[in-house]
């Protein structure tokens, strides 16, 4: 029963997914941005960490000497290295730390809210006056905190955003648990002595999907964001890597010279949230109907 | 009600105790020492050892905690390892100014951001509509000190219109302060329209609008006040976000705030300054949801306090 | 009629020096990128600090104008020294006053802050200044309760005696951290001195509004009749360069370093005064010797020969940077002259051979302390050890973090630079390669360190410079311990009507003279 509930759920999702045109434009721009992360290498006219000293912050358009084209498509950087080229690079780490911490903190989070709201009692009590704890912490204050104590590079910033970030996936997942502990068909399985950890698995998660996906989707821009103002702030992915927060710190120093070395990354990065927050909009809207305008 | 209020801050005190007993803890982990940081490139051991001794560094950490609890028990936050100014006071000199950027953004954040939602849902579906939603969405996604960089170079700058960092002046709010508000006002935009929204179609509305008032009147009087709710939300929503608004916007504009503060006594390994910006924070956070809870009360008398 | 032409060309000529006379008055604005807090310079050592010392304080010899020579400054004449080297007799100019316009400096006063900054109670992070004087271990260690070194002869007479010879010990007077301090204003202000400083220096601080802005305004008891001209310095906190640049365009900066990638064009602007000036510093690579891998001496000169010098310094720095042949900067007597030093030159075929003899070596590893004007250097180094064979990875370590592993010798190499205290060699050999030093040199020749030693109380100047030039050779040539990669010049700008701005070789920008037209 519950399954054939949720399938049909997740249909009507789907075709009513597919008629949100800012969505679906949403979901290509990802699909476009993550294939040419894959592919980063095949794309890339150039190495993105070659330097070519003599040819420093030139405009796009310029002749390059390291670009398999032989132009920088979007100029150059300080070290003569190929802005196009860096981009695309930028996009693996910023989509890797996206990714990487929802997983992370969805996992926990599932975890610790389904056990909380499931349990209830001293298990509860504990686990949600960690995440306030959390929660009342400044975040990026924290983040900065972690940056320091663990040092900058990609690993450490994803065990820094998620830290944080699961507390408030568990209290998403707490509350719908505990709004589905009381259900019928909960109360049936109970009745047909399955495990908690069946129940849990098998009817509680499969009914929480729909917020969880939302919310991975609106936390993917969070996660991208937060790495981008670390790297600003130099406590993130470090040179050479690029990253386009670290892309856009750099460029910072070179308005004056060279403003479209700061415009590239900034609007690539805000094409990539924007994306992300369209399709999670759209996936919000087809999840849950009721808030459809 | 006082009841309620009572309660809540009880609850929060294992929360302000937990949030310090993280930063202690993350504080002792981070590597660097804060009187190296002090004593500068010609460091002298015993030297060193001198102001460690002073600075209470050589007590067990447990005692150290403890003792820092004590006192911030009895409001005493203690005095900053590099300028031995007491910690409150230090916080006291800088919050003001975040706060003063935190109100002219939610100004701005609020006349923008209510208004565009306004229009957005009344004329529902509109060229409007969909553009404005598009630009909150965009507004959203676009990276803070981003913003303010190319905001600066644009308006400060080439136009000359504002100055371009520092603050001394009203006239040094107003970018900021813009720079800040329209990232919150996008939000706020899209959540006054789906409550308009919802609101519109609730029975009362068709009521009202059946008795013969004009439709202005109605979004005015009915549907504003109970749209205030979603408004109310995204700034205690917000109140985190601020100050992770503000680090960043007070460094790009050079604004001497508690962003910068925070992050200065960070990097200066300044344990109590560091302890007494978190805790703050920690409670400000606290207390700003709490009245964002009481207000829902006296917004939305169904949504009753337990 | 002839008598009239010669009034007139005598009114000419006035009016002429006139106009090209300090003009008296204004307000000049520079700016910091942090704001240290605090005023002390017996506590802290960062150059912007000393900087505002030499607002606040005076020091009983100085540097003369922008040159490297002493002059007295608090002292009547400079202090004649005994012919062991050993004894420095002083006399004070009388009637000097504090800024408080009351309290007058006494011999008493330089007796106080000698031991303040030696004091094992207090905070002192310069004691080196101080540590030449005899007595001075014994009473840093709590073991006297006077320092036995000082005499006091009369209220503005009195005497210094070394321990032994240390020929730059007058220079160390001369440094921003040995500026005088009033006994009975330190202890009146107690714990708040730090933040509410009282010199005897050409300015007295006005208001300080943290992270915002310093105020800094004209001492009227200033004992140099005429000066300073400005009646007010004004150091706004602008955390970002750029936005500093773009202050001073808008012309709310009277002075500004110039970024290197600016340089060109607001030179050709032609609408600033530029001001160029060699200062005292070496940007340099440093290797550890007790390092598992550098301790390989092949290896080190394998990255020497690696380091093509004059294209990193060109693209790092353009017209700021000049390559470097000796780690101790030319100008110091003691010095190798520019060009002439020991280093190894460029030589990427020599390294080549050098890296295939050392077999497999695999990765090595440099650290990086935080900030990113030096991970541009770092990219190039990289590129540089990698087209010669040697795979290096550069660690980026915070910079908290990373003062701590240097203090406790943990570092394996790293790029660095150095600002010299005071410019004598002793403060670069040393510092760095001295026994027991804290730069994570690891350097353990025992042979040149007893050389250093010596070198140091040598009281013979030709036959003291002539050692440090042996042992530098030692140093760069024979152990590869350090390359040095190249000296970087001041790049100031200021606003046309600024003038009188003295950029000084120690790093520290003096506005005593400065005047705006």
């Amino acid at each position: 029963m519950t399954e054939r509930k949720s399938l049909s759920l997740y249909k009507d999702a789907y075709k009513r997914l597919k008629r949100n045109k800012p969505a679906i434009f949403g979901l290509i721009f990802i699909i476009i941005i993550v294939f040419a992360a894959l592919f980063a290498p095949f794309f890339a006219p150039a190495d993105p960490n070659k330097i070519d000293l003599p040819n420093r912050l030139k405009p796009s358009g310029s002749p390059s000497r390291i670009c398999s084209n032989g132009v920088y498509i979007l100029g150059s950087d300080e070290y003569g290295r190929d802005i196009f080229s860096r981009l695309l690079y930028g996009a693996r780490v910023s989509l890797m730390i996206g990714v990487v911490t929802q997983i992370i903190t969805t996992l926990i989070g599932v975890l610790i809210g389904a056990l909380a709201g499931y349990y209830g009692g001293a298990i509860d009590m504990v686990m949600m006056r960690v995440a306030d704890m959390l929660f009342a912490f400044p975040d990026l204050l924290f983040y900065i905190g972690m940056m320091f104590a663990l040092g900058p590079g990609i690993v450490n910033m994803f065990i820094a955003l998620s830290i944080i970030g699961w507390a408030g996936k568990a209290r998403l997942v707490r509350s719908q648990v505990i709004a589905l502990k009381e259900t019928e068909f909960v109360e049936a399985a109970k009745a047909q002595g399955l495990s908690d950890f069946r129940i849990i698995v098998k009817h509680i998660l499969p009914n929480c999907m729909g917020p969880i996906i939302v919310s991975v989707s609106i936390g993917i821009p969070g996660s991208i964001l937060a790495e981008a103002g670390l790297s600003f702030l130099g406590l993130g992915i470090l040179p050479p890597t690029p990253s386009w927060g670290n892309m856009i710190r750099s460029a910072s120093s070179y308005l004056r010279i060279q403003p479209w070395y700061a415009v590239w990354p900034g609007i690539v990065l805000m094409l990539t949230t924007f994306a992300f927050n369209l399709l999670g909009d759209g996936l919000r809207d087809a999840l849950d109907p009721r808030l459809k305008q | 009600m006082i009841q309620y209020i009572v309660r809540r801050l009880i609850f929060s005190i294992p929360v302000v105790i937990g949030v310090t007993l993280i930063t202690f803890v993350l504080l002792n982990v981070v590597p660097g020492d804060p009187v190296l940081e002090m004593v500068g490139k010609h460091a002298d051991p015993q030297t060193i050892n001198q102001i460690r001794e002073q600075l209470g560094l050589n007590d067990p950490l447990v005692i150290q905690y403890l003792r820092f609890v004590f006192n911030a028990a009895r409001g005493d936050l203690g005095k900053s390892f590099k300028t031995g100014i007491p910690v409150s006071k230090m916080i006291g000199d800088t919050f003001p100014t975040t706060l003063k950027l935190a109100l002219s953004a939610y100004l701005v954040a609020i006349i923008l951001g209510v208004s565009v939602g306004i229009i957005s849902a009344v004329k529902q579906y509109s060229l409007f509509d969909h553009s404005m939603m598009i630009v909150a969405l965009a507004g959203i996604s676009a990276p803070v000190f981003w913003v303010a960089v190319i905001a600066q170079l644009i308006f400060g700058l080439k136009l000359g219109w504002f100055p371009i960092s520092g603050y001394y002046s009203v006239k040094h709010m107003i970018l900021p302060a813009i720079v800040l508000g329209t990232r919150f006002a996008a939000s706020i935009a899209r959540y006054t329209r789906s409550a308009l929204l919802d609101v519109i179609r609730q029975d009362y509305i068709r009521t009202a609008r059946a008795k013969g008032l004009s439709e202005r009147a109605v979004i005015f009087i009915h549907a504003l006040k109970n749209a205030m709710i979603p408004v109310v939300t995204i700034l205690g929503m917000q109140l985190s976000g601020l100050l992770t608004g503000s680090i960043l916007t007070e460094s790009v504009f050079a604004i001497p705030g508690l962003g910068r503060l925070s992050l200065w006594a960070l990097s200066e390994r300044d344990y109590p300054l560091v302890q007494g910006v978190v805790l703050f924070t920690a409670v400000i956070y606290i207390l700003g949801n709490l009245i964002v809870d009481i207000s829902y009360a006296f917004l939305n008398p169904r949504i009753r306090l337990k | 009629m002839r008598k009239f032409l010669l009034v007139l060309a005598l009114i000419v000529v006035t009016v002429f020096i006139f106009a090209q006379a300090p003009k008296r008055g204004g307000v000049l604005y520079d700016y910091w990128t942090s704001d240290r807090m605090i005023f002390d310079p017996q506590e802290d050592t960062y150059l912007q600090t000393y900087g505002m010392a030499r607002l606040l304080f005076s020091t009983l010899v100085r540097y003369k104008g922008e040159t490297l020579e002493l002059e007295p400054e608090l002292l009547v004449k400079m202090p004649e020294i005994s012919q062991d080297g050993l004894v420095y007799t002083f006399e004070l100019k009388k009637g000097i006053k504090f800024h408080d316009g009351k309290t007058e400096l006494t011999s008493d006063d330089v007796k106080f802050t000698i031991e303040r900054m030696l004091s094992p109670k207090g905070r002192g992070a310069s004691k080196w200044l101080f540590e030449p004087i005899l007595g001075a271990t014994a009473f840093k260690n709590g073991e006297s309760t006077s320092l036995e070194g000082f005499k006091k002869i009369d209220d503005y007479k009195f005497q210094i005696i070394l321990e032994k010879p240390y020929a730059p010990f007058l220079q160390n007077l001369a440094v921003p951290a040995a500026s005088i301090f009033s006994e009975k204003l330190v202890k009146a202000a107690g714990e708040s001195w730090r933040l509410k400083p009282v010199g005897t220096g050409p300015f007295r601080l006005k208001t300080h509004t943290p992270n915002t802005e310093i105020v800094f305004e004209r001492n009227p008891y200033y004992f140099e009749p005429g000066l300073p001209y400005l009646d007010s310095i004004v150091y706004r906190i602008v955390p970002d360069s750029t936005v500093a640049l773009m202050e001073f365009e808008a012309g709310t900066l009277d002075v500004v370093t110039i970024p290197v990638l600016e340089y060109e064009r607001i030179k050709k602007s032609g609408k600033y005064n530029i001001i160029e000036k060699e200062a005292l510093n070496t940007y340099f690579f440093i290797m550890n010797l007790k390092d598992p891998k550098w301790s390989n001496p092949l290896l080190r000169k394998a990255m020497a020969l690696a380091i093509n010098k004059q294209e990193m310094a060109q693209s790092l720095f353009g017209p700021r940077a000049v390559v470097a042949k000796s780690f101790v900067t030319p100008g110091i007597p003691g010095a190798y002259p520019l060009g002439e030093g020991p280093a190894y030159d460029y030589n990427p075929e020599e390294a080549r051979k050098i890296v295939a003899q050392l077999g497999n070596i695999g990765k090595v590893t440099a650290w990086q302390s935080g900030g990113d004007t030096l991970s541009q250097a770092n990219i190039i180094i990289q590129a540089m050890a990698k087209e010669v064979g040697i795979d290096l990875e550069i660690v980026p370590i915070e910079r908290a973090a990373f003062r701590q592993a240097r203090n406790e010798g943990k570092i394996p190499a790293g790029y660095g630079n150095w600002w010299a205290d005071i410019p004598d060699p002793d403060n670069y050999i040393e510092v760095f390669f001295g026994r027991d030093n804290q730069m994570s040199s690891g350097y353990n020749n025992e042979e040149v360190q007893e050389m250093i030693e010596k070198a140091s109380i040598e009281v013979d100047p030709q036959k003291r410079e002539e050692m440090y030039r042996q042992i530098e050779y030692k140093i760069l040539r024979e152990d590869v311990a350090i390359i040095p990669l190249f000296h970087l010049k001041y790049l100031l700008a200021t606003q046309k009507n600024v003038h009188g701005v003295i950029a000084h070789p120690t790093g520290i920008t003096l506005y005593l003279y400065a005047y705006k037209q």
